[in-house]
C-alpha cells in the first residue's frame, strides 16, 4: 500500500477529563496508587483514548499496517499523550509524520507521573518487553521519543531493561530527549528551598504553608536533579536541602542518542534564553551538559538548540520534527562521514 | 464510574487531613492567649474553664466537620453503586 492510499492513522485522543486526570497525578499520583485510588493511572499503551491490551490480536487490530519499525512515544509531567498533538488540528503528530516519512508504526505511553521516576522507569522497561514479546511482526528497529520527564523515563527504562536482561534494549536504535532536565529543573529546587526555610519557623501556620508545599508528588522531587534510580533516593530525606544524589547512569550503548533543548527567545543566546531556558528546563540542563561523569554525555553533533519555543511547544513543533527528520535521514544514509560517530 | 468513586475517596481524604492540619492550628494559635492569661494568679481558674469549654467545643466542631464528610461520601458511594448496578441491569436487558 503506498502512503497516499494507506488511511490516516489515528492520532492520539485524550479528553478534558483524562488530560485533568493526568495533571491531578503529577500532583498527587503518588498518594493515589499508594491509596489504590481509581484516579491513579496505571501505565500502558494508549490507542485513541483507551489503554490497549498487550496482545497480539489487540496491537494488530489497533495497528493494521504494524511495520517491524516501531516508535513509542512517552510524554512528561502532568501530561497526556494528547501532548503531542499540533494546536492545528489537521497537523500531523510527530507520530504520524515518522510513519508517514519513515514508516514507523507510532505507539503512545499514559503513565502516573507523579510516581518516582525509577518506578516508571522499571514499569516502562516491562512495557516495552511485553510490547516486543507481543507485537504483529517481529520488532527490528525501535525509536523512543521523551518529552520532558519522559526522557528521563527512557533513560531509566534503558537502565533497568538492560539490567534485567531484556530483550528491547538490543532492539533500540534511537532515542530522542525533548527538553528533559538530565540535571533537574529550577522549579522543584525552588520548591524545596522555599519548603527548606519554612522548616525554620514553627509558626503553625508557616507549617501548615509547607505541608501543603511538601504534598507534590515523589515524581515532582526526582525533577530536582533528574534522579533515574532507586538509589538516589533510597533511605534519604525527599525534602532535605538541595541534596543532590544523582547516580551517574549512562547512555544506553547500543543507541544513538538524540537530544533537542530550546529557549523561550528565538536567539538562543539571549540573557532570557539563557536563564529561563524554555521555561521550566535550562539549556544545561536539557541538552545534558554537565561536568564529565556526571550528565548524560550526548555526543555534540546529536544535540541542537532551538530558539523561541517554550517547554510543552517541544511535543508539538514543525521545527522539532524537521530536526528529528533530518537526524533520522542521517541515520538511514550508509555514505554519511558522522554516522560512525553517532 | 470506578474515577467518580476515585474522585469522591480523593475529597474525603482532603476535608479529613485538610481540618485535621486546620484543627492543630487552630488549637496552637488559641493556646497562646489561654497560655498568657493562665500565668496571672487571679486569671488561672476562670481561664482554666474557659479553656476547657474551648477546647471541646473545637473537637466537637471539627470531628462533627470530619463525620459529616464521611457521611457523605458514604451516600456518594451509595449513590454510584445504585447507579451502576441500575445500568449494569439495563445493558443486561
Amino acid at each position: 500500500m503506498t502512503s497516499a492510499s494507506r488511511p490516516r492513522p489515528a492520532e492520539p485522543a485524550v479528553n478534558a477529563l483524562d488530560a485533568t486526570i493526568g495533571a491531578l497525578n503529577a500532583v498527587v499520583g503518588d498518594y493515589l496508587a499508594q491509596r489504590g485510588n481509581a484516579l491513579a493511572i496505571e501505565m500502558a499503551l494508549y490507542h485513541e483514548g483507551r489503554p490497549l491490551e498487550l496482545d497480539e490480536a489487540s496491537l494488530r487490530a489497533a495497528q493494521p499496517d504494524a511495520t517491524g519499525k516501531v516508535c513509542v512515544l512517552i510524554h512528561g509531567m502532568g501530561e497526556t499523550e494528547g501532548c503531542w498533538r499540533f494546536p492545528d488540528e489537521d497537523a500531523p503528530s510527530y507520530g504520524t509524520r515518522l510513519q508517514r516519512d519513515f514508516g514507523f508504526t507510532p505507539l503512545y505511553v499514559r503513565y502516573n507521573s507523579g510516581l518516582r521516576v525509577s518506578h516508571n522507569g522499571r514499569a516502562l522497561a516491562e512495557l516495552l518487553e511485553r510490547l516486543v514479546v507481543c507485537y504483529p511482526t517481529p520488532v527490528e528497529d525501535l525509536m523512543l521519543i521523551g518529552h520532558s520527564l519522559g526522557g528521563l523515563l527512557i533513560r531509566s527504562a534503558c537502565h533497568y531493561g538492560a539490567q534485567r536482561g531484556r530483550r528491547w534494549p538490543a532492539k533500540l536504535r534511537r532515542a530522542f530527549y525533548l527538553g528533559s532536565p538530565h540535571l533537574g529543573a529550577p522549579l522543584e529546587k525552588l520548591g524545596n528551598v522555599v519548603s527548606s526555610v519554612l522548616r525554620m519557623f514553627n509558626e503553625p501556620v508557616v507549617r501548615l504553608v509547607r505541608q501543603v508545599i511538601d504534598l507534590r508528588s515523589a515524581g515532582v522531587k526526582d525533577l530536582r536533579y533528574g534522579s533515574l534510580v532507586d538509589e538516589d533516593w533510597e533511605g534519604r530525606d525527599p525534602d532535605a536541602l538541595l541534596d543532590n544524589r544523582r547516580t551517574h547512569v549512562p547512555l544506553h550503548p547500543g543507541a544513538v542518542h538524540y537530544v533537542i533543548g530550546s529557549t523561550l527567545t528565538d536567539r538562543t543566546d539571549h540573557l532570557v534564553g539563557r536563564l529561563f531556558g524554555d521555561s521550566v528546563v535550562r539549556v544545561p540542563s536539557a541538552l545534558g551538559q554537565a561536568a564529565p561523569g556526571d550528565g548524560p554525555g550526548f555526543p555534540p553533533q546529536n544535540v541542537k538548540l532551538l530558539g523561541g519555543i517554550g517547554h510543552l511547544g517541544l511535543a508539538h513543533h514543525a521545527e522539532v520534527y524537521r530536526q528529528i527528520r533530518r537526524w533520522c535521514e542521517q541515520d538511514a544514509r550508509p555514505d554519511d562521514p558522522d554516522r560512525e560517530r553517532r | 464510574m470506578s474515577r467518580l468513586k476515585g474522585l469522591t475517596d480523593l475529597l474525603q481524604d482532603a476535608v479529613d487531613r485538610g481540618t485535621v492540619a486546620i484543627q492543630q492550628v487552630h488549637s496552637e494559635i488559641a493556646s497562646r492567649p489561654f497560655d498568657l492569661l493562665q500565668q496571672v494568679p487571679p486569671l488561672d481558674a476562670p481561664a482554666r474553664a474557659v479553656r476547657r469549654i474551648h477546647d471541646v467545643v473545637v473537637a466537637r466542631t471539627y470531628t462533627s466537620i470530619r463525620l459529616v464528610n464521611q457521611l457523605v461520601h458514604v451516600a456518594a458511594d451509595a449513590a454510584i453503586d445504585a447507579v451502576t448496578a441500575r445500568r449494569r441491569e439495563e445493558t443486561e436487558r
